[in-house]
């Protein structure tokens, strides 16, 4: 991957790739990120906004010129600014490699700096020569003016241009809390709130001090991250209890938000809002409590940040991700290229949970399966979102999460519409073969599809014609396409769905569907392209839904 | 006359009111934050004088008085850190710094472009700028107020509906604002921020007695009556349910 040299927080061309819970990798304009995300899901943004850490100004025993790096607070108190753990650099500036930076004068505690405006002085060092603690004079509002007048934007060589404070807050910037900016959140605005809003997605926020990502020093890079001091708002925890009531994604924008998210699910009484320090290293190793999906930009293998993304998918899958960035010519740093990483499908500590949860909303949703719905055309959307989330699904199989199978059983129906389950025969895909008849004689199997449809179809925009829908039950998976059904709506005829278990009826049909797809599998490298594959080739009837069967309506 | 509401919102709000005010030091702005401060309001207040600034923080003690100037580019996000850092956040925005554009007032076709554009600066683009900076906290303070907004206050002027003759600059910046505050206000208030304009009415200030020396103080309405409206609409677009 090459360097964004330029500081664009939303580069026209910028690029976007989507790895699902099954490892399968995806490519899109970032222009399109509100496509990946789904009715009921909610987005966590860190809406820190970044201090200009860098400070010019002499080391007064020695007379030297020095740059201060503000790193780290303890706290995100506004009035505590006693004291900052800060990295020291000689005479130079950022033009200069990190790595090729010339030591400060020798520094001890008692050291006075004037960084323009400001005296600082040096509690402490903190186990490197490079590495202090510091408290600034003066009271909060004068040591704030300093920094904001005389302070710069962290910056590295890859970007040449001098950063503004406009170049490194994002749209969202709130609180001025980050020592570099949380730069996943570059790929907000406006806009794409408003986008998410239509589609029903969430948004909410939450605090982090986002801290120095590179020091140039191997001995204190090793030390990072640093313990980085947030704030969860209660909205926020309220939003993300919402979200898992649903049996929506939480999807993080940026390292920072899964951290202090993870940090605050892992502490003893849960997730909780308030203030805290995270503190701990997400790796290969965690077991993620709330985020199920990570948007970030790209980063390279060794780095935190990556290491946080061996949290989310295999290192195999990461790998293929590198190739195909790489590949691509996808840019990384802070103004590169974003990856959006769904968490691959393991949950193990809690998923004793969630298991029992699914029983709950299953015992909640299946009697509401009886009574007549009405599908909310308002509040349904396009089609594409169904597709992706569907594809993930398909991919997590047995091994899935089943907080993200439950929903299309029905963990929705409450609300859903149901369609019209007369339904003309079903002619499945081409490359099922000969199990074309057999799935599509059972109609009623498929209504049951429908049911999933129909949650599915609650937060999908109602088109004359609703594009293909790929649903999947247990083994089954089966594409269709649906037609009209927003005329079934309009005339609010309602429907009630019976035998529940006929799919079962199914259910060899599709087993050798899927030993058709295991082969494939195998042929091609991984199974993004397989199922693109079999997507194009599906050549389904339209599902008619307007003409009921006296048998099966109540409407 | 609107009165005086009993208090700010408080009941829905877990703490107090944060609110910034620019151009804090004389008229208008000073009568708010003095009015504000004289109800429990957090303040920070934005004017370029730093003897004035300083002089204001001291007579109201627990306000946050910030240097700098609207109409430059270079300040606003650094007013936007310090007006963050100040109140931990920010509930509301009084965008009330303004520029007449040429001193004494000009006929628009004797007005130099460089006095135009000062007004558009400080009347236009710096509070488009300044919110622009701030709506994240704005955004941010709003969610966690699922009952409540935030607020943009721009401050308006009926020269900004009526063309006076003489008042070109200042009429058609403010024109702009009033327009800009609507068009804001349809756009963010999916995410409850509402951007709002007051128009104070003529007021014995020094901004007045630039315009029109002569004009009689005591026929003119003093700048802490106006605030106290301002208050009173702020209360209300606070607390306002969506439409």
């Amino acid at each position: 991957m090459k360097a964004a040299h330029h500081p664009i927080q939303r580069p026209r061309d910028a690029k976007l790739l989507v790895v699902d819970a099954a490892g399968m990798l995806q490519l899109a304009p970032r222009a399109e990120l509100a496509r990946f995300l789904m009715h009921g899901d909610l987005l966590v943004a860190n809406d820190a906004a970044t201090l200009p850490a860098s400070l010019a100004g002499i080391h007064l025993r020695s007379g030297a010129p020095i740059e201060v790096r503000l790193a780290g607070r303890r706290t995100l108190a506004i009035d505590d600014l006693r004291e900052f753990s800060a990295i020291v650099f000689g005479a130079g500036d950022h033009r200069t490699r990190t790595e090729d930076r010339s030591a400060p004068p020798p520094l001890r505690a008692g050291d006075t700096l004037a960084l323009g405006p400001l005296r600082a002085r040096v509690l402490r060092m903190l186990g490197h020569p490079r590495l202090v603690a510091l408290a600034f004079d003066g009271a909060p509002d004068e040591i704030w003016a300093g920094i904001a007048r005389h302070g710069k934007p962290v910056q590295y060589a890859h970007v040449t241009e001098p950063l503004a404070l406009w170049d490194v807050w994002t749209r969202v910037a709130a609180l001025p809390v980050a020592f570099e900016p949380p730069s996943a959140g570059f790929v907000l605005d406006w806009r794409l709130l408003h986008a998410l809003a239509e589609r029903g997605v969430e948004f909410a926020t939450l605090t982090h001090a986002a801290g120095l990502s590179s020091t140039g020093d191997p001995a204190l890079d090793a030390r990072l991250p640093f313990d980085e001091p947030y704030r969860l708002p209660q909205a926020t925890v309220d939003a993300i209890e919402r979200t898992h009531r649903r049996g929506g994604r939480v999807i993080a924008l940026g390292t920072t938000v899964t951290r202090a998210l993870e940090h605050a699910a892992s502490q003893r009484h849960g997730l909780r809002a308030g203030d805290g320090l995270a503190d701990q290293r997400l790796g290969a190793a965690t077991s993620l409590r709330v985020v199920d999906a990570i948007v970030s930009g790209t980063h390279e293998p060794g780095t935190s940040h990556y290491e946080l993304l061996r949290a989310f998918a295999d290192d195999d899958v990461l790998a293929r991700a590198d190739a195909v960035l790489l590949a691509n010519g996808y840019r990384t740093h802070e103004f590169g290229d974003s990856v959006l990483i769904e968490r691959a499908a393991r949950r193990s500590a809690s998923s004793a949970a969630i298991e029992s949860e699914h029983r709950d909303a299953r015992a909640q949703v299946w009697p509401a399966m009886d009574r007549d719905a009405v599908l909310d055309a308002e509040r349904v959307q396009d089609a594409q979102p169904v597709l992706a989330r569907q594809h993930f699904e398909i991919g997590e199989r047995a091994d899935a999460d089943v907080r993200r199978v439950v929903p299309l059983v029905g963990q929705h129906a409450r609300h859903r519409h149901a369609a019209r389950c007369d339904l003309k025969p079903v002619r499945p895909v081409r490359e099922i073969g000969e199990a074309d008849d057999a799935a599509a004689a059972d109609t009623r199997g498929l209504a049951q599809h429908l049911l999933g449809v129909a949650q599915v179809l609650q937060r999908v925009e109602l088109q004359h014609d609703v594009e293909a829908l790929v649903l999947e039950q247990r083994e089954a998976l089966l594409e269709v396409e649906l037609h009209d059904v927003d005329a079934a709506l309009r005339a609010r005829e309602h429907v009630r769905i019976v035998d529940l278990d006929a799919i079962a009826g199914a259910l060899p049909v599709f087993a050798q569907v899927r030993e058709e797809l295991a082969v494939a599998a195998t042929q091609i490298e991984h199974a993004r392209p397989m199922r693109h594959e079999l997507r194009d080739q599906l050549h389904v009837l339209p599902v008619r839904h307007d003409a009921p069967s006296a048998g099966e309506s109540t409407g | 006359m609107t009165t005086l509401s009993s208090s700010i919102p408080s009941s829905s709000r877990a703490s107090p009111l944060r609110v910034a005010v620019t151009g804090g030091t004389s008229g208008l702005g000073l009568a708010l934050v003095r009015a504000l401060h004289a109800r429990g309001a957090q303040v920070a207040f934005i004017a370029r004088d730093g003897q004035r600034v300083q002089r204001v923080a001291n007579e109201l003690p627990g306000t946050h008085g910030i240097v700098g100037d609207v109409a430059d580019k270079l300040d606003t996000h650094r007013l936007a850190l310090q007006i963050n850092a100040a109140l931990g956040g920010l509930d509301v925005l009084v965008n009330n710094a303004s520029s007449l554009g040429p001193v004494p007032l000009a006929l628009l076709a004797d007005t130099e472009c460089e006095d135009l554009e000062v007004a558009l600066a400080a009347n236009l683009v710096g509070p488009f700028r300044l919110t622009k900076a701030l709506l994240g906290s704005l955004a941010t303070s709003a969610r966690a107020q699922p009952e409540a907004h935030a607020l943009v206050v721009n401050i308006s002027s009926d020269a900004a509906v009526t063309p006076y003759a003489g008042w070109g600059a200042y009429g058609a910046s403010k024109a702009a604002l009033l327009h800009l505050s609507r068009i804001w206000n349809e756009e963010l208030a999916e995410h409850r921020v509402r951007v709002i304009s007051f128009d104070p009415g003529d007021m014995d200030t020094p901004l007045h007695a630039q315009a029109v020396p002569d004009a009689d103080p005591a026929a003119l309405k003093k700048p802490a009556d106006a605030a106290r409206e301002l208050l009173a609409l702020i209360d209300t677009e606070l607390t306002r349910t969506a439409a």
